[in-house]
């Protein structure tokens, strides 16, 4: 008899890696051989690994060609089995594959479009908490704004991209076929979930991109316009500042305006 | 009998989130898989608990692993112990299966071995987790394509030896029943004979494919005649257990589903006094 934790063993050796010695664990019959009736879990296995990334990557799928995703696919599945309970995880270092594997790693646009469109997921499924509004806003004394601190709201991921991996994705969205791959550094997106639950990106000015990162690791107001007074003149600040932040309340990015003390 | 009997249900699915919410269809309760909205919660959470506002519902899991060798994952267990004091579900549950080894997941139910070694295993993790959310949980038959030569027993004689020695519930899924009987050439009428009708908590229905030789658990297809004609049988053996459409792929409208559904209870009511078939909501389970 062979011990439950040994049969497990085997059986998860096989379904990875396609061999090993569990054969002769499985009872083999008139109707179906062994081998048959192990190879429908295998091929479950694979397929479903490949579906998780499938409906994950669709854009990037699109972009790669029905034989270089399954190169991919095969790739990434053979190298990363899943560590993950749930399968919207599984892919998670699809990314980092793409950027450190032949021949994927010799057009870095290809891991930029698969870093997007997992953060587009993560987008998708952040807590939902309640947004901040202009009316909240209002009803500050203009002696507490200096110490306002601005809570974005969960799903807010900020993506800068080297390429035009974004236009890439929204040309293929848009069933068109897209650009060459371009380098253009410090191409900078700002992803959120809207009021009404809507993925939405847009691109961002590295003035509202350096004020984002600032409010995410903490910054009050003050910080905010210190910073940006470091490229305006030193009068636009109040103005360019209390604009922007006004559009951040209207597109719902700021879920918590706390005043320090 | 005092068995909850919450009716007629249906797996709450993405698809069909809107439209629930619109039309708030004449259904008695839903399944949600537990793993869905255990992760941030955004849309999918605001949809659970809008939901959860109009219907009871019943919380599954896919994940819990409770036949394999692995520590139970107790951060698992805290995040479902959290969820379900969100939702305040039926009652919740898992598979008679194993899924990982060695912390990887295969995210399939694969069979256990029929042994007393893995009876004696499986009971004990379900006390554990059954002592760590309070409640009892339902374990469900899965389907499989294989069996282990070291097994002892039939697949019954394990289900039901882990439910008693565990003292948990039962989720029987009908199909699930029809699928191994044809991959293993048993008859299922002595599956539903095996099985004490005191433990069994919840019904599933499904649809499979065909392959002739075997038969694949896909969720992808209407119910067919073969799985309706052993629903009938096991209402005549267990009387009235709550009954729920499990569809998981090429997933059809609502309209379709929800028709599905009138046609077990068509057959419930063919089957079985209507006095039996009142729902009772009755006391949470202790
Ligand atoms: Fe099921």
């Amino acid at each position: 008899m062979t011990q439950l934790i040994e049969l497990q063993k085997r059986f998860m050796a096989y379904l990875t890696e396609g061999q090993g010695s569990i054969n002769n664990l499985v009872l083999d019959d008139d109707k179906l051989g062994a081998d048959t009736r192990l190879g429908i879990y295998r091929n479950a296995y694979r397929l479903r690994l490949r579906e998780a990334i499938d409906n994950d990557h669709e854009i990037l799928g699109l972009y790669l060609g029905d034989d270089l995703f399954e190169e991919m696919v095969a790739g990434y599945t053979q190298q990363h089995p899943s560590h993950y309970r749930s399968l919207r995880q599984f892919a998670n270092q699809l990314p980092t594959y793409l950027a450190t594997t032949e021949p994927f790693k010799n057009h870095p646009i290809i891991a930029e479009i698969a870093a997007f469109e997992r953060l587009l997921l993560d987008v998708f499924d952040a807590p939902e908490v309640p947004r901040s509004t202009l009316t909240e806003l209002q009803q500050l004394a203009p002696e507490q704004w200096p110490n306002m601190q601005l809570r974005l709201h969960p799903s807010v991921q900020l993506f800068n991209a080297r390429w035009n991996s974004v236009e890439s994705w929204q040309q293929l969205r848009a069933e068109q076929a897209p650009e060459p791959a371009t380098e253009q550094p410090d191409s900078l997106w700002l992803m959120w979930r809207s009021i009404e639950r809507l993925s939405e990106f847009r691109s961002c000015e590295p003035l509202e991109w350096n004020s984002l990162q600032l409010a995410l690791r903490g910054g009050n107001f003050a910080d905010l316009c210190e910073q940006a007074a470091t490229v305006m003149p030193e009068q636009q600040v109040g103005e360019v500042m209390a604009g922007q932040l006004q559009e951040w309340l209207s597109i719902g990015i700021v879920s918590q305006i706390v005043i320090g003390v | 009998m005092d068995r909850q009997f919450l009716g007629f249900g249906l797996g709450l699915r993405t698809n069909h989130f809107q439209h629930v919410l619109d039309h708030q269809p004449d259904i008695d309760w839903f399944e949600v898989i537990s793993e869905n909205f255990m992760i941030g919660g955004g849309k999918p959470k605001y949809y659970l608990h809008q939901v959860r506002e109009r219907y009871p519902m019943v919380m599954h899991g896919v994940s819990l692993s409770l036949g394999s060798t692995d520590p139970l994952d107790m951060d698992y267990l805290r995040r479902l112990k959290t969820l379900a004091a969100e939702v305040q579900p039926r009652w919740l549950s898992d598979h008679l299966c194993w899924t990982s080894q060695g912390g990887v997941n295969s995210h399939d139910l694969l069979p256990m071995p029929y042994t007393e070694e893995a009876i004696e295993h499986m009971a004990a993790r379900i006390r554990q987790v059954q002592d760590f959310l309070g409640q009892q949980i339902l374990v469900e038959n899965v389907s499989s394509y294989l069996s282990y030569r070291d097994s002892v027993m039939e697949e019954w004689e394990f289900l039901q030896a882990v439910a008693d020695r565990a003292d948990c519930l039962i989720l029987l899924d009908i199909n699930n029943i029809y699928v191994s009987a044809r991959n293993h050439g048993f008859d299922p009428d002595l599956y539903l004979q095996g099985i004490d009708p005191k433990r069994v908590q919840q019904f599933h229905l499904a649809g499979h494919s065909d392959y002739g030789d075997y038969v694949i658990d896909t969720h992808d297809h209407d119910v067919p005649d073969a799985v309706w004609h052993l629903y009938g049988k096991a209402l005549q053996r267990f009387g009235a257990v709550s009954t729920m459409i499990e569809r998981d792929d090429n997933i059809p409208s609502f309209e379709e589903l929800y028709a599905e559904l009138q046609q077990a209870k068509t057959i419930a009511q063919q089957q079985l006094p209507a006095q039996d078939l009142i729902t009772n909501h009755g006391a949470a389970l202790a």
